[in-house]
């Protein structure tokens, strides 16, 4: 029989840049609507997104966010922080300038009160591990999301399996994120292409037939679709703005999320449409994704995170509240059911 | 969707010898400002050059041409950002015809490039 799993929900922020960006909801106004919907407990923010002052957050700008995340009943559970080596476009920084940068960002995710950072691959394993030092003074964990173009097997996550091998800290660890284990394109994101942009249906049929293709890489994928693309007269600009399918949604097999449990410190439950009937995501199939961490009695929070306002001025409150209910089903099928009056 | 926003809908103003409009950044967080790029501005089909726009932001205003250099001051993703051209006899209440475009590189990854276009009729406050 398997361990009990302790999953806990919760939501990050990114989820309502919709609401932010149109300045509709400020963040206090976000994380006080967040409790009252009640889609925590867990809140995860992305520095750069919510706090102005970031990457260093003033004790005023932090004590405001503590106070709301408190009064709502939430508990902060995870900060998205960035690898910015490209100040400058086309001039990498230095090693120990961008050490210095996670810096200022963990230094800030402890005084707004989170005790994981997610950071981004692009850091590099040396970087991260010249990190642990100041993480462990800070008892601050940090995770790699693991995110679409990349999954397990690519040679920069190898890169940081390898490493993590090395240092063996626990306070190093993944943030498996479910787009990059998905099984279709979001069809949100087809239906943008033709309606909002005027896409071609035979172009769209391209980009599809080719996102399935598994004899080729992400980048093979986005290659071969500019090629087709550039033999086709299709504008450029429409060309990129499809290619982003390539590269933040991924074929990854959920099944292999077990490989690295161990070391999964967060998950996120990304997702960009739900089935007015079964609240399912049609593309990433959330229930294959979560299976693993449900199986290994794995404990821990898992943050929604909807990304459809790349191609949708929706309102992420509705599409997050959809995803918990089908989560609540998937976690607890016993309860959630005899709630439901369908035993 | 973040991408059909870039001009912050009826920000245009008449000022003393110029124009001036406001552009939000069309990105799910905020960037520096080093990596920001406006790559024209036309108003009534005349194109101003980049070294006569100024943009105010962050309680300063600046010559456009100082942005490469902010590696360190960021656009906060809920301000406006307002960009001014030198204009002849600017006239309150008439309608101008905007154009924009604006390209960014989000500073953590090394190939990846976004662009933008703004097109609007304003009325000029």
């Amino acid at each position: 029989m398997s361990p009990a799993h302790g999953i806990r929900l919760g939501v990050s922020l990114y989820s309502f840049t919709n609401e932010f960006f149109a300045r509709s909801h400020d963040l206090k106004d976000l994380i006080a609507e967040t409790g009252r919907l009640g889609l925590g407990p867990g809140l995860e923010a992305v520095g750069f997104q919510s706090f102005r002052s970031f990457p260093d957050v003033t004790d005023a700008e932090a004590g405001q966010f503590r106070d709301a995340v408190q009064a709502a009943g939430l508990t902060a559970t995870c900060l998205g922080i960035t690898a910015d080596r490209f100040l400058r476009p086309g001039q990498a920084v230095s090693d120990e300038e961008l050490v210095a940068f996670h810096a200022r960002q963990m230094r800030s995710a402890r005084r707004l009160g989170f005790s994981l950072v997610r950071f981004q691959h692009a850091a590099t394993p040396a970087v991260i591990r010249a990190l642990v030092p100041l993480a462990e003074s800070l008892d601050m964990r940090m995770g790699l999301e693991v995110h679409a173009p990349l999954f397990l097997d690519h040679p920069v996550i190898e890169g940081y399996r390898e490493m993590f091998e090395q240092v063996k800290s626990p306070l190093l660890g993944f943030i498996p994120d479910f787009g990059a284990a998905a099984r279709a394109v979001p069809q949100v994101q087809i239906a943008h292409f033709r309606e909002d942009l005027g896409a071609p249906q035979a172009v769209l049929d391209c980009a599809t037939e080719l996102w399935h293709d598994d004899a080729l890489t992400p980048p093979d994928r986005m290659a071969a679709f500019a090629d087709w693309c550039a033999d086709a007269g299709i504008d450029p600009q429409l060309v990129s703005d499809i290619s982003l399918i390539f590269g933040i949604i991924g074929r990854g097999n959920p099944a292999r999320w077990s490989e690295i449990m161990p070391q999964v410190l967060h998950l996120h439950a990304k997702f960009y449409d739900c089935d007015p009937e079964t609240q399912e995501d049609p593309a990433i199939d959330t229930a294959a994704n979560l299976a693993p961490f449900i199986a290994a009695g794995w404990q821990g929070d898992l943050s929604c995170e909807w990304e459809g306002h790349i191609t949708s001025h929706g309102s992420g409150f509705e599409m997050v509240a959809a995803q918990q209910g089908y989560l609540r089903r998937l976690l607890d099928p016993d309860t959630t059911l005899a709630q439901d009056g369908r035993t | 969707m973040l991408a059909d926003v870039l001009i912050d809908p009826d920000t245009l103003k008449a000022r003393p010898n110029a124009l001036s409009l406001g552009l939000r950044l069309p990105w799910y967080q905020s960037l520096p400002l080093s990596v920001i790029r406006i790559d024209g501005l036309s108003i009534d089909g005349v194109e101003i050059d980049a070294d006569r726009l100024s943009f105010s932001l962050n309680g300063r205003t600046r010559p456009l041409g100082d942005m490469a250099d902010l590696t360190g001051e960021y656009w906060f993703l809920t301000d406006t950002m307002e960009i001014a051209a030198p204009w002849s006899d600017p006239a309150p209440g008439r309608a101008y015809e905007c154009v924009v475009r604006l390209s960014f590189f989000p500073p953590y990854a090394e190939t990846l490039h976004r662009s933008a276009i703004g097109q609007s009729r304003m009325r000029a406050a």
